[in-house]
């Protein structure tokens, strides 16, 4: 197992380097010039030593396979260069902006999976009958409805008309966040003992987490209705119950452990995907994290920020991935990794 | 010559401003009280929190309550120059020396006193920085220290303009104690030396305006608070947000909630809707903001349209009427490219929409069975236009006189990539001002020597160049006939077309007073508003 994670780690480089590659080439094709972003039109073309000065500055007066090394070279001793859209470190901003996808993420495939599990279940164990159709009604409407509209009628129904949902934001707007230790609002609230900010971040994380995981949701609940309907027909259901187990324990602990593995594959990538940042959720829900902070880098042509933020989601892809796996082998005592 | 506040030629335009409720309306209004917390929602646009290296609209907000700049613009008159840090300033006969007689009690947040230093090592590192506002500064030959309390600006030729540079938001002082011991420099190596932008990217603000920052969480919010050294009255509130709401539906739902204050960034159909409501006001006011057709001088990029007789056929063949209707009705139809509310700008009459004469000015030229072009544009929605509509309304007009556009939907980074390779041949762009002066749209739009859109669009009007440095080196009543002459030459070749100046517009809590909607975003004064 130790040598199997090994292996799955190194793998990181010769990735890392094809990514950021591919992310390099595409930024150069765009038919744009990063100098308009940082010095505007008027300085761009009225001032050609400024614009000389700041090519130099930041790098653009060399040729494309000199900058990539270069880049490379900083990556190395940990330095993922300056945005030009926020003039910081990418690593700053990465570290500013990441938590508030993060805790989102997590919400949102907690409530995935707490409603979508248990739905599916319903679904297979009634199979054909009522509750089955609610079930695969909602699972549907989960997985088809646009989460922009979803956003803009949710936050219309419980902050407009009911007044049941905070406004959005991580917080209310006059609330100061909770000392920074991991960014995560629940964490560090609950690690300073700052009950109010703690009580309030989750009230804001409910909705937008909700209508971020509706569409996950939808997802797992098919998988699981599917891939448990498939066990409940397999030989060792029929050997389970012919041995004359409870209904009950067959469905939970002998055919849903084994339903259950596509579904952790799924849920693994449909979580690295939303911790690299769910842009329209994040603007509607006006929540600060990396979605939008790459949605403006990619409209600035901020090369530093793209190509780093771009490698960081192939790690988290990676580092999902391998949970994942791991999982499989915790899941399903057949699986070994040697 | 005293050019002081009352010396200027002044041109009524209070027209120009919407007072929010409670600015001078003779109406008994709620009591307000002074306190509070006042939150402004709008999409953030911002690059860096130093002010001598940013020039986007979200960053000059705030930089514009934090720190003070010499001159203000008058609120309601926007062609008068309010006292800043200066209380007065004279200029000598031909505009190339500047004075400047700066307030004893103005002091900077952290209890520093504002001096003729602090000004100098501003304004010349706000120059020598070479960033992207360093421009206000071309053509400033020096800043002298003449005594603690007064500055000399000196100009290599006559700039009539400088007075109102001077209240451009990014002139602003700095303490430059404070700012030199964090590695800020202002001489001709700055560019390369200084190091004291991430100073100021680590929430540090030198000002003395009414407010100072206190936090700034990115894509999120600018908290600003009282400057307790501020040389003015107290501010209305004890706090203002500006809160980073990119989506206008939620904008709008916070402001119904009353989460917000005020929506800095509404559209015309969600005011309209809004306006019905009770507890919510909108607002609007004529902004300086511009959209102007562009078309090449250069026979190389396009013969036809490189022609005069097309850039006057094309001016009568535009439905002006239609196009303000993009706006609702809240715009309005600049003369030739300078706004209407600057200096000058109503001497002339705007082109007429008259397609047979267009038809006539075709023929003439040699073009009576017209022809077909590209045409690039930027698919955004600007200064709340649709710009699709806008190229589709000058698609049926032209094609009317046989000139048949193809019309090229392309991002915004696109078309201006396009229009500064010089190989546009007709389009059209935006302009947000930068000082509030008629120089701001003639000296970069028609000027040789300035020559900005002149090389971009590679075309020159010898008689506009000859005289456009009278603009500079004039004031009062004959400056204005200086504008005039320069319009009236312009319009024989109208290589640029100015479309439409739609209005800003506002919407706000009725608890909110003393706010007033000026003719550029930036000018926002949030120190007078207070809530009941």
């Amino acid at each position: 197992m130790t040598a199997f994670i090994l292996r799955r780690l190194l793998l990181v480089i010769p990735l890392g380097i094809g990514v950021t590659l591919v992310a390099f080439l595409i930024t150069d094709t765009i038919p744009a010039d990063p100098i308009l972003t940082l010095l505007g039109d008027k300085t761009a073309t009225e001032n050609p030593s400024a614009v000389a000065l700041y090519r130099h500055q930041w790098g653009f007066d060399q040729p494309l396979p000199i900058r990539y090394v270069i880049y490379l070279e900083h990556l190395a001793h940990g330095d993922m260069g300056n945005s030009i859209v926020t003039r910081r470190p990418v690593l700053q901003d990465v570290r500013d902006f990441w938590p508030a996808t993060a805790e989102l993420a997590i919400f949102a495939v907690a409530f995935a999976v707490l409603v979508g599990v248990p739905l599916g279940v319903i679904a297979a164990v009634h199979h054909g009958r009522l509750a089955d159709n609610v079930a695969r009604f909602v699972a549907l409407s989960g997985s088809s409805i646009p989460v922009f509209w979803l956003a803009l009628v949710a936050i219309q129904i419980f902050y407009v008309q009911l007044q049941v949902a905070p406004s959005i934001g991580r917080l209310d707007i006059d609330l100061d966040p909770p000392r920074t230790i991991t960014g995560l609002y629940t964490v560090d609230s609950l690690l300073t003992g700052n009950w109010t900010d703690f009580g309030n971040a989750l009230a804001h994380l409910a909705l937008p987490a909700m209508v971020l995981g509706a569409n996950v949701m939808g997802l797992v609940s098919r998988m699981v209705r599917d891939s448990l309907l498939r066990t409940l027909n397999s030989d060792f259901v029929r050997t389970a119950r012919s041995k004359g187990l409870s209904e009950r324990r067959v469905v939970y602990v002998h055919a849903l452990r084994n339903a259950l593995i596509p579904t952790v594959t799924v849920v693994g990538l449909v979580f690295a995907q939303l911790m690299s940042g769910a842009v329209l959720t994040e603007t509607t829900f006006a929540w600060p994290g990396l979605g939008r902070y790459l949605a403006k880098a990619a409209m600035g042509l901020d090369f530093s920020a793209i190509v780093s933020v771009t490698l960081l989601v192939a790690f988290i892809f990676i580092a999902v991935n391998l949970v994942v796996d791991v999982g499989y082998a915790l899941l399903d005592p057949r699986i070994r990794y040697s | 010559m005293r050019l002081g506040s009352t010396g200027r030629f002044l041109v009524s335009a209070a027209a120009l401003v919407i007072a929010a409720s409670g600015c001078a309306g003779g109406t008994q209004q709620t009591a307000s009280k002074s306190g509070g917390t006042l939150v402004y929602a709008v999409p953030f646009s911002v690059a860096s929190l130093d002010p001598h290296r940013e020039n986007e609209d979200t960053t000059s907000i705030m930089i514009g309550q934090v720190y003070d700049t010499l001159v203000h613009v008058d609120p309601d008159v926007p062609t008068k120059l309010d006292p800043g840090l200066a209380t007065s300033w004279d200029a000598n006969s031909d505009n190339t020396v500047f004075t400047f007689h700066l307030r004893t009690n103005a002091g900077f947040s952290n209890g520093n006193p504002v001096t003729a230093d602090d000004v100098k090592f501003s304004l010349d590192r706000l120059w020598n920085l070479q960033a992207s506002p360093s421009f206000i500064m071309q053509g400033v030959k020096s800043v002298d220290v003449v005594d603690p309390h007064t500055v000399r600006l000196t100009t290599a030729a006559s700039d009539g303009a400088l007075l109102d540079k001077m209240s451009f938001t990014m002139t602003a002082i700095i303490d430059s104690k404070t700012a030199q011991a964090q590695g800020a420099t202002s001489d001709a190596q700055a560019a390369t030396t200084d190091k004291a932008e991430a100073y100021f990217n680590a929430v540090h603000t030198l000002g003395s305006g009414p407010f100072m920052l206190s936090l700034y969480s990115p894509n999120d919010q600018f908290v600003l608070v009282r400057n307790p050294h501020y040389w003015g009255s107290k501010t209305g509130v004890d706090k203002v947000i500006i809160k980073d709401i990119p989506d206008s539906t939620t904008e709008r739902q916070l402001l119904e909630r009353g989460d917000i204050q005020i929506a800095g960034a509404i559209d015309y159909a969600t005011a309209q809707q809004l306006a019905n409501e009770s507890g919510i006001k909108i607002g609007y006011a004529h902004s300086l903001n511009l959209i102007y057709l562009f078309m090449t001088g250069s026979p190389q990029v396009s013969a036809p349209l490189s022609n005069k007789l097309v850039h006057q056929a094309i001016s009568h063949a535009i439905d002006f009427q239609s196009i303000l209707k993009l706006a609702s009705g809240h715009a309005q139809q600049p003369p030739t490219t300078i706004p209407l509310g600057l200096l000058g700008a109503d001497t002339v009459s705007p082109p007429k929409h008259d397609v047979n004469l267009a038809k006539q000015l075709m023929a003439q030229a040699g073009y009576g069975n017209g022809f077909e072009v590209p045409f690039t544009y930027a698919n955004e929605v600007k200064y709340n236009i649709d710009c699709n509509l806008l190229a589709q309304i000058l698609q049926a007009n032209l094609a009317q006189i046989g000139i048949k556009l193809d019309l090229k939907p392309v991002t915004e980074d696109e078309f201006f990539a396009k229009f500064r390779s010089r190989q546009d041949p007709i389009g059209f762009s935006f302009w947000t001002p930068d000082y509030v002066d008629p120089d701001d749209y003639t000296g970069p739009f028609w000027d040789s020597d300035v020559n900005f859109l002149t090389h971009r669009l590679q075309w020159h009007n010898p008689d506009v160049d000859a005289l456009y440095p009278k603009s500079l080196s004039t004031t009062g009543q004959e400056r204005i006939q200086v504008y005039k002459q320069l319009q009236e030459l312009f319009q024989q070749d109208p290589v640029m077309i100015g479309l439409i100046q739609p209005d800003y517009v506002l919407a706000y809590r009725d608890k909110v007073h003393g706010f007033k909607l000026v003719w550029e975003l930036r000018m926002h004064d949030f120190s007078p508003v207070t809530l009941s």
